[in-house]
């Protein structure tokens, strides 16, 4: 029993490898690209805000509360809150967060680029690559039947400490530096 | 659950990053757009000699455009007096970046930026051949010639340069400046912005702290002496006529 159950562990975490692997190139690939390409200064974003940094502050403030939902829903999930929520509501407000932070990335890597001038937005930077790495490794994963118990926690959890980071090192920055400006 | 359903999450923020893409791209003036091409020939080869060689390329093509018809007139109306005042600003060909000039009785001073790398320049204006110095460490220079309402010449810093044409500027657009010493360090603005030929205007920007780079705001494009917030500081930018004294 034990050696089967061994077996099943081992190619479980081996069905991850390309996920993973998938999730490290569009890591990398953000970042060189951030670094690589002359930032143009100027993006088109979501209209309605008065610039881009406000824009970009709410759109990931958005995404941050959703990204609580996340976390509460996928405990529900997993049996932890004794209420059953809807699976519907962590996948549509996983992907509502996910498409909320896309006008903010593509501002960020295609106007600004991938800067590390000083600490925050080197965080910053680093933290929104491996962000959309960690996503499309959990995009992967789900898709896959035979992953170890501990994949999506352990994904899920990273992808939503990152876009907390991404929350502290941008809109908490924006909102206590220059103030709640739409 | 649908197996598909993570595919068409990630689908859909590629087509959204697509979009946002070819939106950007379609709404940067023309300048710009070469710009990007010639940097991706640059990029993909390290080199150094490939970094020289595109950036001169772009130069010939600018040259056409840019030196033909200005050599002439010089020659057949050399008595060309230099405006007391005015103000011009443009894209610089190859390189993304905003480059503006000022005149003000005799004086001259230029800012370039490209959101990463900044440099202010000062020169004399006595002449409509302007020759402006960096002010930064660096090695950096302006020549320009003023022309028909138009400065157009070479941009050099370190070991680079880039030709622009850069037109005469009205408020909003136009060259921006602002200063405060916070706790005894020196924060710097400097922002050019620029009219699109479609209607709205780009805009680009850098601010330093003590010569450390901190975060810029936008101006509010159609009133950019309105206050900003730079790093935590309330300033007020300055157009040109506000901050040439300060310059000198």
């Amino acid at each position: 029993m034990t050696a089967i159950h061994h077996r099943h562990e081992a190619r479980g975490s081996v069905s991850l490898l390309v996920p993973f692997l998938l999730g490290a190139v569009v890591m990398v690939g953000l970042g060189v690209y951030g670094r690589v390409h002359t930032p143009t200064g100027f993006a088109v974003g979501v209209a309605g805000f008065s610039a881009a940094l406000p824009m970009k502050v709410w759109l990931t403030t958005g995404a941050a509360v959703l990204a609580l939902v996340q976390v509460v829903s996928a405990l529900s999930m997993w049996g932890k809150l004794g209420v059953r929520i809807p699976d519907a509501v962590h996948r549509w407000s996983g992907r509502l967060a996910f498409l909320l932070t896309i006008p903010v990335a593509f501002h960020c890597l295609y106007a600004l680029g991938l800067q590390y001038d000083v600490p925050r937005v080197l965080i910053h930077s680093f933290l929104g690559c491996f962000f959309y790495g960690v996503f499309t490794m959990k995009m992967l994963a789900l898709r896959k039947e035979s992953t170890p118990g501990w994949t999506l926690p352990v994904i899920g959890g990273l992808a939503f400490t990152a876009l907390v980071g991404l929350w502290l090192t941008s809109s908490f920055w924006f909102f206590t530096a220059v103030g709640l400006k739409v | 659950m649908s197996r598909l359903g993570p595919i068409v999450t990630l689908a859909a923020g590629a087509v959204l990053v697509a979009g946002l893409g070819v939106a950007s791209v379609v709404s940067a003036p023309a300048a710009e757009r070469t710009a990007a091409g010639v940097e991706e020939t640059a990029q993909a080869q390290e080199t150094q000699e490939a970094r020289q060689e595109a950036p001169e390329e772009a130069q010939e093509e600018a040259q056409q455009e840019a030196q033909e018809p200005a050599e002439t007139p010089t020659f057949e109306e050399p008595e060309e007096v230099v405006p007391e005042k005015a103000d011009y600003a443009g894209r610089v060909k190859g390189n993304g970046g905003l480059i503006a000039i000022s005149i003000r009785k005799g004086k001259a001073v230029g800012y370039f930026c490209d959101g990463r790398v900044e440099t202010w320049f000062k020169g004399d204006a006595s002449d409509p051949d302007l020759e402006l110095t960096g002010l930064g460490k660096g090695k950096a220079s302006v020549t320009a010639e003023i022309e028909d309402g138009k400065a157009a010449g070479q941009v050099r810093i370190g070991s680079k340069k880039w030709t622009f044409v850069a037109a005469t500027a009205k408020k909003p657009s136009g060259l921006y400046r602002a200063s405060a010493i916070v706790r005894g360090a020196t924060l710097r603005a400097g922002w050019i912005v620029v009219r699109n030929p479609g209607g709205g205007y780009t805009q680009v920007g850098a601010a330093s702290q003590d010569g450390e780079p901190v975060e810029i705001p936008q101006l509010d494009a159609g009133n950019p002496t309105e206050p900003v917030t730079v790093n935590g500081t309330t300033v007020t930018p300055e157009d040109v006529d506000g901050f040439i004294e300060e310059m000198q």
